[in-house]
């Protein structure tokens, strides 16, 4: 339901692996195949002198070098990328479920609490689910209801979700129109935890 | 409804479908995110204590730079294992980010509302149908649950004859009704009776 951007996270994935596999087999490359380690061994030391010559060009003051500051400026805008993206994970909640404009008419907006609230009261009247929350995501621009119920231990799932679905299209008809609708039914901890029911 | 809105609504189940069935990865990504930036500010920390002329923490980057450069002078043995490290890690990034990471979880076929159930709750549901057909005590059927298959495993009471055929089918139609795709197929095998069970 969220809009976490799961091909980014996949992306990412594959980067820092194809990133650890080139060094790694670099790596080994360079300690026991001859042509490579001597191919390391030869440039080693005019690329330490090349190195050194660019830190002593660039000196902002005898010890400080714009290379070391454009290095920890690089550095630290990456970590802002990898933060960014880390906060990014798991957002889409919305709080508006419709919004219509008519010329004459104005403009309605149904706030998702609306909903969220009827449904949820509705589903607590159901014996066979043992707890159930509603909330309002926004997929791809449109909201659409998230409905997580927790299954009492042993009942169908076929009566659970004939029971929600009797309960959201009695919504519709409260709404005037027929919002998108998720229903997840899982079995919780408490569900298996606690007894049996006993539905005919 | 309008043509319209039908379509965009299976657009919205069939994504929903999609996701809620597979991993987002995003444990796995937050974790490599974690670790990648306390890397960053392990350098960033040596480079500053570099800068200000102070001691290193673990090195300060030029020797690191010389230490790299010098990777032929090291003993072979821990490079290489090292490296192996290193690609092997890399290899489970890319099976993880390449894998669909199936969650436990089957849809449901349902009028109005798209409906997707953890198979711990389809397995609950089948085993109450099994214990009931069975005639054994609720907790002697046990029901394991794979994306395409349900296995029952009914514990007989000592002495008593039980019906597995008649148990498979119970469960057979039982799952049919419920409409999940895939639709798993039922099997039933009995547990050795235990005295008293």
């Amino acid at each position: 339901m969220t809009s976490t951007r799961r091909g980014l996270n996949r992306l990412f994935l594959v980067i820092v692996g194809l990133l650890l596999i080139v060094t790694g087999l670099g790596v080994i490359a360079v300690v026991t195949v001859p042509a490579v380690r001597d191919g390391w061994s030869s440039t080693a030391p005019a690329v330490q002198r090349s190195v050194d010559e660019a830190h002593a060009a660039s000196l902002l003051t005898p010890e400080v070098s714009w290379i070391t500051i454009g290095v920890i400026a690089v550095l630290v805008l990456l970590a802002g990328l990898l933060i960014a993206f880390m906060v990014k994970q798991g957002h889409g909640r919305t709080g508006r479920l419709l919004r219509e404009t008519r010329e004459d008419e104005g403009t309605t907006v149904v706030d998702a609490r609306v909903a969220e609230t009827l449904l949820e009261d509705a589903l607590a009247r159901r014996d066979e689910l043992f707890a159930s929350r509603v909330t309002t995501f926004d997929v791809t621009g449109t909201p659409t209801l998230n409905i997580a119920v927790t299954a009492r231990r042993g009942v169908s799932p076929r009566t659970v979700a004939d029971a929600v679905d009797a309960d959201v299209t009695a919504l519709d008809s409260v709404l005037g129109r027929q919002v998108p609708a998720y229903l997840h039914i899982s079995g919780g901890f408490r569900a298996r935890t606690t007894a049996r029911a006993r539905v005919r | 409804m309008t043509p319209d809105t039908t379509t965009s609504t299976e657009r919205i189940y069939k994504r929903i479908r999609r996701r809620e069935t597979t991993s987002p990865r995003a444990t796995l990504a937050i974790i490599l995110a974690i670790v990648l930036i306390l890397a960053i500010a392990y350098a960033v920390t040596e480079t500053i204590l570099a800068l200000v002329g102070a001691a290193p923490l673990i090195a300060a980057p030029p020797a690191m730079g010389t230490a790299i450069l010098g990777l032929t002078s090291y003993s072979a043995a821990p490079v290489v294992i090292g490296g192996v490290v290193a690609v092997l890690v890399g290899l489970l990034l890319i099976i993880a980010a390449v894998r669909p990471g199936r969650r436990p979880r089957h849809p449901l076929a349902s009028e109005r509302v798209l409906t997707v159930v953890d198979d711990e709750v389809i397995a609950s549901a089948l085993a109450r149908t099994a214990a009931l057909e069975g005639g054994v005590d609720p907790d002697h059927a046990r029901v394991s649950m794979s994306r395409r298959s349900a296995l029952v495993r009914v514990t007989p009471a000592s002495g008593a004859s039980t019906p597995t055929s008649a148990i498979t089918a119970a469960v057979s139609w039982q799952l049919d009704g419920l409409g999940l795709t895939p639709t798993p197929r039922a099997k039933t095998v009995l547990d050795r009776a235990r005295v008293g069970a």
